[in-house]
């Protein structure tokens, strides 16, 4: 089994997995329509956010839409259910699943069926798609990075 | 009007001396035969403009644009210039910026700003998703660029937007200054701030949630792959160059005698930059 894993700090803040995201679905540049996003924050931190397929959002739907595929271990969403409803959004607690806003449905990552396009796509090599012995080691780190001194203050978002 | 693969669709004309708000078709005669985006400012430049006006005068024009491939995968089109006649020169103005100003100004659903007249008052303008407003830049006025896009970011409640703005220097009409985006990024030639400064225009904040299609997705995404390829071939010691930004490129370009030092006509000995 392959995970998806974020490397933050080669991370230069091209957002080109971002638009590659969202031509893969829908053959368009919209960063609004991606299903990985990445924030930057300054002075100059670009974190690639993934979703991490926890699957805390199946619980969450009414209509029974998002499913965890057992091939992929993707959790992914039945456009033909989902009516927009956004309980889904409020369930996740990194907001790795959005409202598309062209189609008004639920959107997030389903790991391309195991190819994800950003991960070929990455300049850098901040994504990867590595075997999950591994990846356990690299959210080892970036949880631990929760414990450093952070050098600024956050910025919440503003009122 | 038949869509338009490429562009946003719209041009954004903003009359700052009656405060009105035009949206625009793009000029399908113009953009036909000037597909660049500097062409087509070029174009509406030398139609609109009288000769001998003062260039930081209300006669003249600012234009922000972008062109078909800015804010698309192909590699480097991340840039939007602005236009205008240039305070410094008393010619054409051309300069050109990077970061996210020039993408997020298409998302917004324009791919050209057009800025007219001269307003009493500082202003900013705030375009997101196909709307434009002009908002009071009082509290703004002589603040820095770096004070100014925290500011605005905090007003309009968006933290993803990207800001164009001027500092001290395009308020006072220096003929040198920048207009700054994305807090570092200089379009810095030709005196383009100072023309900003002269419209008494703060700061340009711009995003939105539209879409750039593409006409034929698959041919664009093998030679958007070619391009990207050919750069890595071509660059391979690109990686030495990241960690400098262009200060990076100093030496290279002294190498290739097109460092514009001694009037361009001369180089430099050794033009290392200085590390920290």
């Amino acid at each position: 089994m392959k995970t998806l894993v974020v490397i933050p700090d080669r991370c230069v803040g091209c957002m080109r997995c971002e638009l590659y995201c969202s031509f893969k679905f829908y053959k368009t540049h919209n960063p609004a329509r991606a299903r990985i996003h990445v924030i930057r924050s300054e002075p100059y931190i670009d974190a690639p956010i993934i979703c991490l397929q926890c699957g805390l959002c199946i619980s969450s739907c009414p209509n029974g839409a998002i499913s965890r595929n057992r091939k992929t271990g993707a959790i992914v969403v039945d456009e033909k259910k989902c009516t927009g409803c956004s309980l889904c959004v409020s369930s996740c607690p990194i907001g790795m699943i959005t409202i598309d806003p062209v189609t008004h449905v639920a959107i997030k990552c389903d790991l391309c069926g195991g190819d994800p396009e950003c991960v070929k796509r990455c300049p850098e090599g901040t994504l990867q798609y590595i075997d999950a012995e591994k990846a356990a080691y690299y959210r080892q780190r970036i949880f631990a990075k929760l414990f450093e001194k952070a050098p600024v203050a956050m910025k919440p978002y503003p009122k | 009007m038949k869509q338009l693969f490429g562009y946003a669709g719209k041009v954004l004309r903003v009359n700052l001396t009656n405060n009105k708000i035009l949206k625009q078709p793009l000029r399908e005669d113009i953009i036909d035969k000037y597909i660049r985006c500097v062409g087509y400012a070029a174009r509406v430049l030398w139609e609109e403009l009288k000769p001998g006006i003062d260039p930081l005068g209300p006669e003249n024009k600012l234009i922000f644009a972008t062109g078909p491939l800015t804010g698309t995968l192909c590699p480097g089109s991340g840039s939007y210039k602005i236009c205008t006649k240039s305070p410094l020169t008393g010619g054409w103005a051309e300069s050109r910026s990077g970061g996210f100003f020039g993408p997020k100004l298409k998302f917004s659903g324009f791919d050209f700003i057009i800025l007219e007249g001269s307003a009493e008052k500082p202003v900013y303008l705030w375009v997101h998703d196909g709307e434009a407003e002009i908002r009071d830049a009082k509290e703004l006025w002589g603040k820095t660029v770096h004070e100014t896009t925290e500011v605005v970011l905090e007003e309009i409640g968006d933290r993803e937007a990207s800001v164009a703005c001027i500092g001290p220097a395009g308020e006072k009409l220096v003929r040198i200054a920048a207009v700054m985006n994305d807090r570092d990024n200089a379009a810095g030639r030709c005196g383009t701030g100072a023309v900003m400064g002269s419209k008494k225009i703060k700061a340009i904040v711009t995003n939105g949630i539209q879409e750039i299609s593409i006409a034929q997705p698959e041919a664009f995404d093998e030679a958007v792959t070619e391009a990207d390829e050919a750069l890595k071939r071509n660059m391979p010691n690109i990686h030495t160059i990241i960690p400098l930004g262009t200060i990076g490129l100093v030496n290279i370009y002294n190498s290739q005698g097109a460092l514009p030092t001694k009037h361009e006509i001369g180089f430099l000995g050794d033009a290392s930059p200085s590390r920290p």
